[in-house]
């Protein structure tokens, strides 16, 4: 967090409502995001992200200045998105086929070997895991927060963490295997 | 290495395993290059992940803050931290407002009810009243409007579980219900199973050897591209004063703060005589941003040592621990800064003993 955004902290624990405004605005899309990646759903999400932050709002007396912002509410959205998908509900009416909201992605390590399809693959990959494999997957990969801090924002053990982590990696590496077969023999060919 | 040790990759990933375990699997790897490949598959899986960025519609970013805070006024900050004396003022005035209407009603009970009634209001001024007497108590206790909704939805619904006292230290007790939970009910205790094997792609053995090799082909990411600990992790320690102060008066705000050179901050600062807790608290938020906007100034030090004066106040007044745990970690900040110049006042705050229960 930057000294600027304790500043302005400082001032919202005050009651200055521009000034949290300002905080939602640097952290929103990353709120937004992380909720999107458990929930799935644009107007699921837009929910989730918003209550974030009004009980961060409310809670803010409790945030110590000083420490990271951005995890803090962003624990509460994930602790918000995992609720939502474990709602009897949201498990009937299940996810959105295919990519739904999860647009073409920035280059990277892996976009760079990989089609289109296989980005589908995997984004289908996340979505078919069990909620609570998501969550912690997204917090960990996503959001980089520590076991122990997964496991304060989802009310279980680090243990837990550690386990349903490597299910949800091991599900995905399993998802994206025949891809990164294909990438590889294409890195070959264009070598040669 | 087996199935059990293979989860330690993941966590080995992390930088989450002790330093002796990780130097088992660091051995392991130096002559295992299956499951070195398996790695670079976890990581992939990872960077992948990352890759598949979000995107809202158009325009929603640019609205989102001003509906954020459209519904704040309609929530209050801080549940259970007002003042004892505001309700004992809450209730003398209920008292003062509800016996004369009772007593008013009394009087009239005989006589035939209009429709609706004018009547003095309590403040003064008059008003359309369409409730009976006692509304007006059940007014006053009624929960809070519920909260602004800047989505058209059915019917409030109170869909999502509370969050765990871990993710926040005060959970709401009467929380605003979420808009999309409207077309969702209750989600109480159902926390589903997590199927072993749902989801697998067909032909994916555990272990597959083709997976790990054509993986490590295809990627070039190793181990050491990923730092074992992430710069979250490393962040200043909670309350420290290093970690709110260095540059922040730089932002629009701190330069306002910063304009005057601090000189009538200061003086309203050291003229607040705090009378609870929380209020302590609040002159200890203060006292930790004057510090903050003015790092290099001459009464920074001063600000920095009042901040933690503040904070054993809070502590002495409420016998929070956590109040505790704030000032003594403040202190401690303070005691290990190389330019500090009122160590022996911050000892003698430190060696102040507990308050009775």
């Amino acid at each position: 967090m930057g000294p600027e955004d304790s500043f302005l902290i400082a001032r919202a624990r005050h009651g200055d409502v521009r000034a949290f405004e300002e905080i939602v605005r640097l952290y929103q899309r990353r709120v937004y995001g992380v909720a999107l990646r458990i929930v799935r759903v644009h107007d699921v999400a837009d929910d989730v992200a918003q209550e974030a932050f009004v009980r961060a709002w409310r809670s803010l007396d409790r945030f110590e200045l000083g420490r990271p912002f951005g995890p803090w509410v962003c624990r509460i959205a994930a602790n918000l998105a995992v609720n939502h998908v474990r709602s009897p509900r949201a498990r009937e009416e299940g996810l959105p086929e295919g990519r739904a909201e999860m647009p073409a992605p920035d280059p990277g390590p892996l976009a760079a070997v990989l089609d289109s399809e296989a980005r589908r693959v995997l984004d289908e990959a996340v979505a078919a895991l069990p909620a609570e494999q998501r969550a912690v997957f997204i917090l960990r990969a996503v959001e980089e927060m520590s076991y122990a801090d997964i496991a304060g924002a989802l009310g279980i053990s680090p243990g837990t963490v550690m386990s349903r982590l490597f299910r949800a990696r091991e599900r995905l590496a399993r998802a994206l295997a025949p891809y990164l077969g294909r990438a590889a023999e294409r890195r070959k060919a264009g070598a040669s | 290495m087996n199935g059990h040790e293979r989860e330690r990759l993941s966590a080995y990933l992390d930088g989450e395993l002790k330093p002796g375990e990780r130097a088992e699997v660091d051995a392991h790897l130096a002559v295992c290059p299956e499951c070195a490949r398996f790695l670079a598959v976890l990581e992939a899986v990872d960077d992948g992940a990352v890759s598949l960025p979000t995107v809202a519609p158009e325009g929603y970013f640019d609205e989102f803050p001003s509906r954020v805070t459209a519904r704040l006024g309609t929530v209050r900050r801080g549940p259970a931290r007002l003042p004892r004396w505001t309700w004992a003022a809450a209730a003398v005035v209920l008292l003062a407002v509800v016996t004369p209407l009772t007593v008013r009603q009394a009087r009239l009970r005989p006589a035939p009810a209009p429709a609706q009634e004018t009547r003095e209001h309590p403040r003064g001024g008059r008003q359309k009243d369409e409730a009976r007497p006692g509304d007006a108590v059940s007014a006053i206790l009624a929960p809070a409007a519920p909260a602004i909704r800047p989505r058209s939805s059915p019917a409030p619904v109170s869909g999502v579980p509370p969050i765990p006292s871990k993710a926040l230290a005060s959970p709401p007790k009467a929380e605003p219900p979420m808009t999309a939970s409207a077309r969702r009910e209750p989600s109480e205790g159902a926390i589903p199973a997590e199927p072993v094997d749902a989801g697998r792609a067909p032909g994916a053995e555990r272990g597959e050897p083709a997976l790990v090799a054509a993986a490590a082909e295809a990627l070039d990411t190793t181990r050491a591209s990923r730092p074992a600990v992430r710069e979250e992790e490393s962040a200043p320690a909670a309350g420290s004063i290093e970690s709110v102060s260095a540059t922040e008066a730089r932002g629009p705000a701190g330069r306002a703060v910063a304009a005057d050179e601090g000189g009538r901050t200061f003086r309203r600062l050291d003229a607040i005589r705090p009378a609870s807790a929380e209020a302590w608290r609040r002159l200890r938020d203060d006292w930790r941003a004057f510090a903050a906007a003015h790092p290099d100034g001459r009464r920074a030090d001063e600000a920095r040592v009042r901040a933690i004066e503040a904070a054993c106040q809070a502590w002495l007044a409420s016998g929070d621990e956590r109040d505790e745990e704030a000032f003594r970690r403040e202190a401690a900040a303070y005691l290990g800064a190389a330019d500090a110049q009122q160590k022996p006042r911050v000892e003698r705050l430190v060696a102040t003993p507990r308050p009775r229960p």
